[in-house]
Protein backbone atom coordinates (compact mmCIF):
# COMPACT_ATOMS: atom_id res chain seq x y z
CA UNK A 1 0.00 0.00 0.00
CA UNK A 2 2.01 3.30 -1.28
CA UNK A 3 0.72 6.49 -1.32
CA UNK A 4 2.82 10.19 -2.69
CA UNK A 5 2.14 13.04 -2.96
CA UNK A 6 4.37 13.06 -6.77
CA UNK A 7 6.11 15.93 -8.07
CA UNK A 8 3.59 18.70 -8.74
CA UNK A 9 0.57 18.68 -5.90
CA UNK A 10 1.55 20.47 -3.15
CA UNK A 11 -1.05 18.10 -0.97
CA UNK A 12 -1.94 14.61 -1.17
CA UNK A 13 -5.73 14.61 -1.86
CA UNK A 14 -5.65 10.26 -2.16
CA UNK A 15 -6.42 8.33 0.92
CA UNK A 16 -5.50 4.25 1.14
CA UNK A 17 -6.30 2.01 3.62
CA UNK A 18 -8.07 -1.31 4.52
CA UNK A 19 -7.57 -4.26 6.95
CA UNK A 20 -5.78 -7.14 5.68
CA UNK A 21 -6.30 -9.17 7.69
CA UNK A 22 -10.83 -9.37 6.82
CA UNK A 23 -9.29 -8.85 3.20
CA UNK A 24 -10.50 -4.90 2.46
CA UNK A 25 -8.02 -3.00 0.23
CA UNK A 26 -9.33 0.39 -0.73
CA UNK A 27 -8.51 3.81 -2.16
CA UNK A 28 -9.86 7.00 -2.85
CA UNK A 29 -8.95 10.36 -4.63
CA UNK A 30 -10.60 13.29 -3.21
CA UNK A 31 -11.34 16.38 -5.41
CA UNK A 32 -12.14 20.22 -3.79
CA UNK A 33 -10.83 23.48 -2.46
CA UNK A 34 -9.12 24.22 0.29
CA UNK A 35 -8.45 20.64 2.11
CA UNK A 36 -11.53 19.39 0.82
CA UNK A 37 -10.18 16.55 -1.18
CA UNK A 38 -8.22 15.53 1.23
CA UNK A 39 -11.20 15.18 3.75
CA UNK A 40 -13.68 13.83 1.07
CA UNK A 41 -10.97 10.95 0.49
CA UNK A 42 -10.39 10.58 4.12
CA UNK A 43 -13.74 10.26 5.09
CA UNK A 44 -14.56 7.74 2.04
CA UNK A 45 -11.71 5.39 3.14
CA UNK A 46 -12.39 5.48 7.44
CA UNK A 47 -15.76 5.23 6.97
CA UNK A 48 -15.79 2.04 4.98
CA UNK A 49 -13.32 0.47 6.75
CA UNK A 50 -14.90 1.23 9.77
CA UNK A 51 -18.68 -0.32 8.65
CA UNK A 52 -17.26 -3.01 6.28
CA UNK A 53 -14.98 -4.20 9.00
CA UNK A 54 -17.41 -4.02 11.71
CA UNK A 55 -19.79 -6.37 10.02
CA UNK A 56 -17.04 -8.90 8.93
CA UNK A 57 -15.96 -8.83 12.67
CA UNK A 58 -20.00 -9.46 13.77
CA UNK A 59 -19.63 -12.77 11.45
CA UNK A 60 -22.18 -10.80 9.22
CA UNK A 61 -22.48 -11.60 5.52
CA UNK A 62 -21.18 -8.92 3.44
CA UNK A 63 -22.15 -9.06 -0.23
CA UNK A 64 -22.52 -7.03 -3.14
CA UNK A 65 -25.33 -5.31 -1.60
CA UNK A 66 -23.53 -4.59 1.94
CA UNK A 67 -21.19 -3.16 -0.04
CA UNK A 68 -23.28 -0.93 -2.48
CA UNK A 69 -25.28 0.35 0.77
CA UNK A 70 -21.82 1.34 2.34
CA UNK A 71 -20.67 3.54 -0.50
CA UNK A 72 -24.41 5.12 -0.33
CA UNK A 73 -24.16 5.71 3.21
CA UNK A 74 -20.22 7.62 2.27
CA UNK A 75 -21.94 9.31 -0.32
CA UNK A 76 -24.50 10.71 2.07
CA UNK A 77 -21.66 11.17 4.66
CA UNK A 78 -19.71 13.75 2.31
CA UNK A 79 -22.87 15.23 0.94
CA UNK A 80 -24.19 15.96 4.45
CA UNK A 81 -20.58 17.42 5.53
CA UNK A 82 -20.52 19.79 2.60
CA UNK A 83 -23.97 20.86 3.52
CA UNK A 84 -23.06 21.80 6.95
CA UNK A 85 -19.09 23.03 6.43
CA UNK A 86 -19.22 26.00 3.36
CA UNK A 87 -15.58 25.32 3.06
CA UNK A 88 -16.49 21.51 2.14
CA UNK A 89 -18.60 22.06 -0.72
CA UNK A 90 -18.46 20.72 -4.02
CA UNK A 91 -15.90 18.34 -2.55
CA UNK A 92 -15.78 14.81 -3.79
CA UNK A 93 -14.33 11.56 -4.39
CA UNK A 94 -13.24 8.53 -6.15
CA UNK A 95 -13.57 5.20 -4.82
CA UNK A 96 -12.47 1.84 -5.80
CA UNK A 97 -12.52 -1.20 -2.64
CA UNK A 98 -12.11 -5.06 -3.55
CA UNK A 99 -13.22 -7.05 -0.31
CA UNK A 100 -11.23 -10.35 -1.17
CA UNK A 101 -13.35 -13.62 0.68
CA UNK A 102 -12.36 -17.41 0.40
CA UNK A 103 -12.07 -17.77 -3.14
CA UNK A 104 -13.96 -15.01 -4.37
CA UNK A 105 -13.05 -11.13 -4.78
CA UNK A 106 -16.34 -8.35 -4.64
CA UNK A 107 -14.97 -5.16 -6.09
CA UNK A 108 -16.47 -1.98 -6.64
CA UNK A 109 -15.97 1.55 -7.66
CA UNK A 110 -16.54 5.13 -8.87
CA UNK A 111 -14.70 7.61 -11.14
CA UNK A 112 -11.57 6.83 -12.29
CA UNK A 113 -9.79 4.85 -10.16
CA UNK A 114 -8.75 1.25 -11.37
CA UNK A 115 -8.67 -2.31 -10.44
CA UNK A 116 -6.21 -4.18 -12.35
CA UNK A 117 -5.84 -7.93 -11.99
CA UNK A 118 -1.95 -10.02 -13.38
CA UNK A 119 -3.04 -13.18 -14.09
CA UNK A 120 -0.39 -15.48 -15.70
CA UNK A 121 1.78 -12.96 -17.31
CA UNK A 122 -1.32 -10.79 -18.61
CA UNK A 123 -2.19 -7.81 -16.94
CA UNK A 124 -6.49 -6.64 -17.27
CA UNK A 125 -7.83 -3.76 -16.40
CA UNK A 126 -11.14 -4.73 -14.19
CA UNK A 127 -12.85 -1.67 -13.87
CA UNK A 128 -14.04 0.85 -16.74
CA UNK A 129 -13.46 4.11 -15.61
CA UNK A 130 -16.52 6.98 -14.93
CA UNK A 131 -15.44 9.60 -17.01
CA UNK A 132 -16.20 11.68 -20.04
CA UNK A 133 -13.55 10.20 -22.33
CA UNK A 134 -15.15 6.39 -21.57
CA UNK A 135 -18.95 7.33 -21.86
CA UNK A 136 -18.22 8.56 -25.24
CA UNK A 137 -15.82 5.52 -26.08
CA UNK A 138 -18.64 3.46 -24.54
CA UNK A 139 -21.40 5.57 -26.75
CA UNK A 140 -19.38 4.99 -29.64
CA UNK A 141 -18.14 8.41 -30.31
CA UNK A 142 -14.95 7.31 -30.63
CA UNK A 143 -13.39 3.71 -31.43
CA UNK A 144 -10.83 3.93 -28.36
CA UNK A 145 -9.51 5.97 -25.78
CA UNK A 146 -6.55 6.69 -28.06
CA UNK A 147 -8.82 8.33 -30.54
CA UNK A 148 -10.48 10.70 -28.39
CA UNK A 149 -7.32 11.67 -27.34
CA UNK A 150 -5.95 12.15 -30.24
CA UNK A 151 -9.58 14.56 -30.65
CA UNK A 152 -8.26 16.56 -27.18
CA UNK A 153 -11.01 14.97 -25.03
CA UNK A 154 -9.95 16.06 -21.86
CA UNK A 155 -8.87 13.11 -19.19
CA UNK A 156 -9.87 15.44 -16.38
CA UNK A 157 -13.66 15.16 -16.10
CA UNK A 158 -15.37 12.37 -14.41
CA UNK A 159 -19.19 11.09 -15.25
CA UNK A 160 -19.60 10.14 -11.40
CA UNK A 161 -17.82 10.92 -8.04
CA UNK A 162 -19.03 10.24 -4.07
CA UNK A 163 -20.39 13.50 -3.60
CA UNK A 164 -21.80 14.87 -6.79
CA UNK A 165 -25.34 13.75 -6.47
CA UNK A 166 -27.94 12.22 -3.76
CA UNK A 167 -27.74 9.21 -6.34
CA UNK A 168 -24.81 7.56 -7.10
CA UNK A 169 -24.39 4.50 -8.81
CA UNK A 170 -21.83 1.80 -7.96
CA UNK A 171 -20.19 -0.45 -10.08
CA UNK A 172 -19.66 -4.08 -8.11
CA UNK A 173 -18.41 -6.83 -9.73
CA UNK A 174 -17.68 -10.32 -8.31
CA UNK A 175 -15.14 -12.73 -9.33
CA UNK A 176 -13.59 -15.55 -8.20
CA UNK A 177 -9.73 -15.21 -7.70
CA UNK A 178 -6.97 -17.79 -8.48
CA UNK A 179 -3.70 -18.21 -6.48
CA UNK A 180 -0.87 -16.22 -7.98
CA UNK A 181 -3.00 -13.56 -9.10
CA UNK A 182 -1.96 -9.82 -8.17
CA UNK A 183 -4.65 -7.32 -8.14
CA UNK A 184 -3.39 -3.73 -8.41
CA UNK A 185 -5.71 -0.76 -7.27
CA UNK A 186 -4.62 2.64 -8.06
CA UNK A 187 -5.36 5.87 -8.53
CA UNK A 188 -5.48 8.16 -12.51
CA UNK A 189 -2.07 9.50 -10.46
CA UNK A 190 -0.40 6.52 -11.69
CA UNK A 191 -2.34 5.21 -14.73
CA UNK A 192 -1.95 8.61 -16.33
CA UNK A 193 2.16 8.80 -16.17
CA UNK A 194 2.62 4.99 -16.73
CA UNK A 195 1.08 2.72 -19.62
CA UNK A 196 -0.67 -0.61 -19.13
CA UNK A 197 2.64 -2.48 -20.59
CA UNK A 198 5.19 -0.27 -18.03
CA UNK A 199 3.13 -1.37 -14.99
CA UNK A 200 3.26 -5.36 -16.67
CA UNK A 201 6.62 -5.72 -17.13
CA UNK A 202 7.07 -3.76 -13.11
CA UNK A 203 4.80 -7.04 -11.99
CA UNK A 204 6.32 -9.51 -14.41
CA UNK A 205 9.90 -8.94 -12.26
CA UNK A 206 9.42 -11.41 -9.91
CA UNK A 207 12.43 -10.72 -7.90
CA UNK A 208 10.85 -7.65 -6.23
CA UNK A 209 8.59 -8.13 -3.62
CA UNK A 210 5.16 -7.32 -3.76
CA UNK A 211 6.19 -4.23 -1.28
CA UNK A 212 9.01 -3.42 -3.90
CA UNK A 213 6.85 -3.84 -6.75
CA UNK A 214 4.37 -1.16 -5.29
CA UNK A 215 7.25 1.25 -4.66
CA UNK A 216 8.97 1.21 -8.57
CA UNK A 217 5.45 1.88 -9.72
CA UNK A 218 5.11 5.21 -7.69
CA UNK A 219 8.79 5.98 -8.47
CA UNK A 220 8.12 5.08 -12.38
CA UNK A 221 5.03 7.39 -11.71
CA UNK A 222 7.56 10.45 -10.58
CA UNK A 223 9.71 9.99 -12.99
CA UNK A 224 7.47 10.42 -15.85
CA UNK A 225 6.43 13.69 -14.41
CA UNK A 226 4.42 12.91 -10.87
CA UNK A 227 1.93 15.50 -11.71
CA UNK A 228 -0.68 14.40 -9.82
CA UNK A 229 -1.12 12.48 -6.12
CA UNK A 230 -0.08 8.50 -6.61
CA UNK A 231 -1.63 5.59 -4.22
CA UNK A 232 -1.33 2.00 -5.51
CA UNK A 233 -2.18 -1.06 -3.70
CA UNK A 234 -0.84 -4.42 -4.36
CA UNK A 235 -2.69 -7.29 -2.82
CA UNK A 236 -2.17 -11.12 -3.59
CA UNK A 237 -4.40 -13.26 -2.03
CA UNK A 238 -3.75 -16.26 -0.62
CA UNK A 239 -5.65 -19.57 0.58
CA UNK A 240 -5.72 -19.81 4.31
CA UNK A 241 -4.89 -23.29 5.58
CA UNK A 242 -6.96 -24.40 8.46
CA UNK A 243 -5.24 -27.50 10.15
CA UNK B 1 -27.68 25.22 -25.17
CA UNK B 2 -24.28 24.83 -26.84
CA UNK B 3 -23.92 27.44 -30.25
CA UNK B 4 -21.61 28.70 -32.61
CA UNK B 5 -21.19 32.06 -33.35
CA UNK B 6 -20.25 33.08 -36.88
CA UNK B 7 -18.13 35.85 -37.92
CA UNK B 8 -18.02 36.26 -41.32
CA UNK B 9 -15.56 39.07 -42.90
CA UNK B 10 -18.90 40.80 -43.67
CA UNK B 11 -20.21 42.43 -40.56
CA UNK B 12 -22.44 40.88 -37.41
CA UNK B 13 -21.94 37.67 -35.84
CA UNK B 14 -24.48 34.99 -36.52
CA UNK B 15 -25.26 32.75 -33.94
CA UNK B 16 -26.65 28.95 -34.36
CA UNK B 17 -28.14 27.05 -31.46
CA UNK B 18 -27.04 23.66 -31.74
CA UNK B 19 -30.34 21.75 -31.08
CA UNK B 20 -29.74 18.66 -32.84
CA UNK B 21 -27.55 15.34 -32.44
CA UNK B 22 -25.86 16.12 -35.95
CA UNK B 23 -25.64 19.19 -38.10
CA UNK B 24 -23.78 19.88 -41.21
CA UNK B 25 -21.86 22.79 -42.73
CA UNK B 26 -21.20 23.85 -45.50
CA UNK B 27 -21.83 25.84 -48.90
CA UNK B 28 -24.65 23.76 -49.93
CA UNK B 29 -28.23 25.22 -48.99
CA UNK B 30 -29.10 21.92 -47.49
CA UNK B 31 -26.84 22.09 -45.19
CA UNK B 32 -28.09 22.77 -41.37
CA UNK B 33 -25.44 25.44 -41.26
CA UNK B 34 -25.08 27.22 -44.96
CA UNK B 35 -21.98 29.30 -45.17
CA UNK B 36 -22.26 30.26 -48.54
CA UNK B 37 -18.72 30.93 -50.27
CA UNK B 38 -16.97 29.16 -52.66
CA UNK B 39 -13.69 28.99 -50.22
CA UNK B 40 -16.28 26.04 -48.51
CA UNK B 41 -16.77 23.06 -49.84
CA UNK B 42 -20.23 21.75 -50.68
CA UNK B 43 -20.55 19.89 -47.20
CA UNK B 44 -16.96 20.39 -45.71
CA UNK B 45 -17.85 19.54 -42.03
CA UNK B 46 -20.32 17.72 -39.78
CA UNK B 47 -21.09 18.48 -35.53
CA UNK B 48 -22.04 15.82 -33.91
CA UNK B 49 -23.49 15.38 -30.10
CA UNK B 50 -20.98 13.55 -28.14
CA UNK B 51 -21.93 12.68 -24.71
CA UNK B 52 -21.75 16.26 -22.98
CA UNK B 53 -20.88 18.07 -25.95
CA UNK B 54 -19.84 18.84 -29.61
CA UNK B 55 -16.67 16.92 -31.83
CA UNK B 56 -16.00 18.24 -34.93
CA UNK B 57 -15.73 15.92 -37.96
CA UNK B 58 -14.29 17.24 -41.73
CA UNK B 59 -15.70 15.87 -44.80
CA UNK B 60 -12.58 15.66 -46.63
CA UNK B 61 -13.55 19.44 -47.47
CA UNK B 62 -11.20 20.82 -50.19
CA UNK B 63 -9.60 23.64 -47.90
CA UNK B 64 -9.88 21.62 -44.66
CA UNK B 65 -11.16 22.33 -41.40
CA UNK B 66 -9.03 23.97 -38.58
CA UNK B 67 -9.55 24.46 -34.82
CA UNK B 68 -7.63 26.88 -33.33
CA UNK B 69 -5.31 27.17 -36.14
CA UNK B 70 -4.93 23.38 -36.65
CA UNK B 71 -5.85 21.35 -39.21
CA UNK B 72 -8.28 18.39 -37.73
CA UNK B 73 -10.36 15.55 -38.70
CA UNK B 74 -12.26 14.70 -35.74
CA UNK B 75 -11.68 17.01 -32.86
CA UNK B 76 -13.52 17.00 -29.61
CA UNK B 77 -14.69 21.01 -29.38
CA UNK B 78 -14.46 23.03 -25.72
CA UNK B 79 -15.71 26.21 -24.73
CA UNK B 80 -14.21 29.06 -27.01
CA UNK B 81 -12.23 26.86 -30.25
CA UNK B 82 -12.56 28.73 -32.40
CA UNK B 83 -13.33 26.79 -35.84
CA UNK B 84 -11.79 28.09 -39.58
CA UNK B 85 -13.71 26.70 -42.57
CA UNK B 86 -12.86 28.46 -45.97
CA UNK B 87 -13.24 32.39 -45.00
CA UNK B 88 -15.18 31.99 -42.12
CA UNK B 89 -14.20 32.13 -38.50
CA UNK B 90 -16.55 30.47 -36.20
CA UNK B 91 -16.87 29.99 -32.20
CA UNK B 92 -18.02 27.28 -30.28
CA UNK B 93 -19.76 28.47 -26.68
CA UNK B 94 -20.17 25.64 -24.27
CA UNK B 95 -23.51 26.07 -22.27
CA UNK B 96 -20.81 26.21 -19.53
CA UNK B 97 -17.69 27.50 -19.22
CA UNK B 98 -15.07 25.42 -18.06
CA UNK B 99 -12.99 25.82 -14.81
CA UNK B 100 -9.97 28.30 -15.31
CA UNK B 101 -7.13 27.78 -13.13
CA UNK B 102 -5.83 24.95 -13.12
CA UNK B 103 -6.61 22.44 -16.32
CA UNK B 104 -5.44 19.24 -14.34
CA UNK B 105 -7.80 19.88 -11.68
CA UNK B 106 -10.63 16.90 -11.55
CA UNK B 107 -14.47 18.21 -12.31
CA UNK B 108 -17.30 16.11 -12.02
CA UNK B 109 -20.20 16.56 -14.83
CA UNK B 110 -23.39 17.22 -13.04
CA UNK B 111 -26.11 15.88 -14.45
CA UNK B 112 -27.81 18.24 -17.31
CA UNK B 113 -30.74 19.22 -14.77
CA UNK B 114 -28.45 20.06 -12.35
CA UNK B 115 -26.04 22.14 -14.45
CA UNK B 116 -28.19 25.18 -14.73
CA UNK B 117 -27.38 27.77 -12.05
CA UNK B 118 -29.18 27.35 -9.04
CA UNK B 119 -33.01 28.74 -8.60
CA UNK B 120 -32.32 32.13 -6.85
CA UNK B 121 -31.76 30.13 -3.22
CA UNK B 122 -35.01 28.17 -3.83
CA UNK B 123 -37.10 31.45 -4.05
CA UNK B 124 -36.34 32.27 0.28
CA UNK B 125 -39.47 32.78 1.97
CA UNK B 126 -38.84 36.47 3.09
CA UNK B 127 -38.66 37.55 -0.57
CA UNK B 128 -42.21 35.59 -1.34
CA UNK B 129 -43.72 37.08 1.84
CA UNK B 130 -44.95 40.43 0.53
CA UNK B 131 -46.27 39.18 -2.43
CA UNK B 132 -47.94 36.28 -0.70
CA UNK B 133 -51.41 38.26 0.85
CA UNK B 134 -53.58 35.11 0.65
CA UNK B 135 -51.81 33.84 4.00
CA UNK B 136 -50.48 30.82 2.35
CA UNK B 137 -47.00 29.48 3.77
CA UNK B 138 -43.74 29.29 1.52
CA UNK B 139 -43.58 25.89 2.03
CA UNK B 140 -46.86 24.87 0.43
CA UNK B 141 -46.04 27.64 -1.85
CA UNK B 142 -42.97 25.73 -3.66
CA UNK B 143 -42.83 26.16 -7.10
CA UNK B 144 -44.12 22.66 -8.80
CA UNK B 145 -41.49 22.87 -11.50
CA UNK B 146 -38.77 20.64 -10.69
CA UNK B 147 -35.86 22.81 -10.42
CA UNK B 148 -32.64 21.60 -9.11
CA UNK B 149 -33.10 23.05 -6.06
CA UNK B 150 -36.37 21.44 -5.94
CA UNK B 151 -34.88 17.81 -6.28
CA UNK B 152 -32.06 18.55 -3.91
CA UNK B 153 -34.69 19.16 -1.54
CA UNK B 154 -36.61 16.11 -1.58
CA UNK B 155 -33.74 13.87 -1.88
CA UNK B 156 -32.88 15.26 1.84
CA UNK B 157 -35.96 14.07 4.25
CA UNK B 158 -33.65 10.79 4.21
CA UNK B 159 -31.30 12.37 6.17
CA UNK B 160 -33.20 13.74 8.32
CA UNK B 161 -34.25 11.37 11.27
CA UNK B 162 -36.36 11.47 14.43
CA UNK B 163 -33.85 11.36 17.08
CA UNK B 164 -33.34 11.51 20.55
CA UNK B 165 -29.59 11.62 20.93
CA UNK B 166 -28.27 15.03 22.01
CA UNK B 167 -24.82 16.62 22.49
CA UNK B 168 -24.31 19.03 24.93
CA UNK B 169 -21.31 21.38 25.13
CA UNK B 170 -19.29 21.72 28.20
CA UNK B 171 -16.42 23.70 27.91
CA UNK B 172 -15.63 26.54 24.84
CA UNK B 173 -18.00 28.94 23.27
CA UNK B 174 -20.98 27.25 23.28
CA UNK B 175 -20.89 25.71 26.87
CA UNK B 176 -24.28 24.92 28.56
CA UNK B 177 -25.71 24.29 24.50
CA UNK B 178 -27.66 21.38 23.45
CA UNK B 179 -28.00 20.54 20.01
CA UNK B 180 -29.95 17.79 18.92
CA UNK B 181 -28.57 14.75 16.49
CA UNK B 182 -30.86 15.60 14.14
CA UNK B 183 -29.37 13.91 10.60
CA UNK B 184 -27.74 10.80 10.16
CA UNK B 185 -24.06 12.60 9.62
CA UNK B 186 -23.74 15.66 12.24
CA UNK B 187 -20.45 17.14 12.24
CA UNK B 188 -19.29 18.87 15.45
CA UNK B 189 -15.85 21.04 15.63
CA UNK B 190 -14.01 23.61 13.46
CA UNK B 191 -13.80 23.25 9.70
CA UNK B 192 -10.30 23.57 9.08
CA UNK B 193 -9.67 22.41 12.39
CA UNK B 194 -10.80 19.87 14.56
CA UNK B 195 -13.68 18.15 12.86
CA UNK B 196 -15.37 15.25 13.69
CA UNK B 197 -18.62 13.26 12.76
CA UNK B 198 -21.23 11.47 14.48
CA UNK B 199 -22.90 9.29 12.33
CA UNK B 200 -25.90 7.38 13.73
CA UNK B 201 -26.46 3.43 12.08
CA UNK B 202 -29.01 1.08 12.37
CA UNK B 203 -26.97 0.03 15.29
CA UNK B 204 -26.38 2.77 17.09
CA UNK B 205 -23.84 6.24 16.81
CA UNK B 206 -20.31 6.50 16.05
CA UNK B 207 -17.88 8.95 16.35
CA UNK B 208 -15.51 9.69 13.25
CA UNK B 209 -12.49 11.87 12.56
CA UNK B 210 -12.52 13.85 9.76
CA UNK B 211 -9.90 16.49 10.09
CA UNK B 212 -7.39 18.33 12.47
CA UNK B 213 -4.49 18.08 14.58
CA UNK B 214 -6.05 16.50 17.98
CA UNK B 215 -7.39 13.09 18.09
CA UNK B 216 -10.49 12.80 19.78
CA UNK B 217 -10.85 11.15 22.60
CA UNK B 218 -13.79 9.33 24.18
CA UNK B 219 -13.84 9.44 27.83
CA UNK B 220 -10.20 9.87 27.87
CA UNK B 221 -9.46 7.22 25.09
CA UNK B 222 -7.78 8.00 21.84
CA UNK B 223 -10.15 6.95 19.34
CA UNK B 224 -9.27 4.22 15.88
CA UNK B 225 -9.40 5.62 12.84
CA UNK B 226 -12.85 4.60 11.81
CA UNK B 227 -14.89 5.15 14.18
CA UNK B 228 -15.81 4.25 17.81
CA UNK B 229 -19.44 3.48 19.00
CA UNK B 230 -20.71 6.21 21.43
CA UNK B 231 -22.79 5.51 24.65
CA UNK B 232 -25.08 7.40 26.79
CA UNK B 233 -22.99 9.58 28.75
CA UNK B 234 -19.84 9.62 27.15
CA UNK B 235 -17.84 12.25 27.74
CA UNK B 236 -15.98 13.71 23.97
CA UNK B 237 -12.95 15.76 23.98
CA UNK B 238 -11.32 17.19 20.69
CA UNK B 239 -8.78 19.70 21.53
CA UNK B 240 -10.22 22.52 23.29
CA UNK B 241 -13.81 21.50 22.91
CA UNK B 242 -15.46 18.84 25.52
CA UNK B 243 -18.86 17.29 25.10
CA UNK B 244 -21.20 14.98 26.31
CA UNK B 245 -23.29 12.63 24.30
CA UNK B 246 -26.71 11.86 25.50
CA UNK B 247 -28.75 9.44 24.25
Amino acid sequence: MRTDRGRVREHNEDAVGGDPESGLVLLADGMGGANAGEVASGLAVDLLVSQLTSLLWDGLEVGQTQIRDAVGSVNQAILELADQVSDYQGMGTTLVLGLFLEQRLIYAHVGDSRLYRWRKGALQQLTLDHSMIQEMVNLGDFSCIEEALLAGVPTNVLSRALGSDYQVLVDVEEIRWETGDVYLLCTDGLTGMVTDDEMQSILENQELSLFEQADALVDYACRMGGVDNISVILARPQAVCED
Amino acid sequence: MEKLVILGDDGTPQEFELLQRRMSIGRDAACDICLGDRSVSRHHASLLRVYQGFSIEDERSTNGTRVNGSIVTKRFLKHGDLIEIGKYSLRYIAQVAPQDEDPDRTVVLKPRSMAAPPAESAQSPQSETPANPSGVSASERRPAPASPAAAQTEAQPDSQLASSARVKFMAGDQSGEERVIDRAFFSVGNPGGDLVLINQRHNGYYLLKVGGENTPMINGQPIKAGGVALKDGDNITLGELSLKFLD
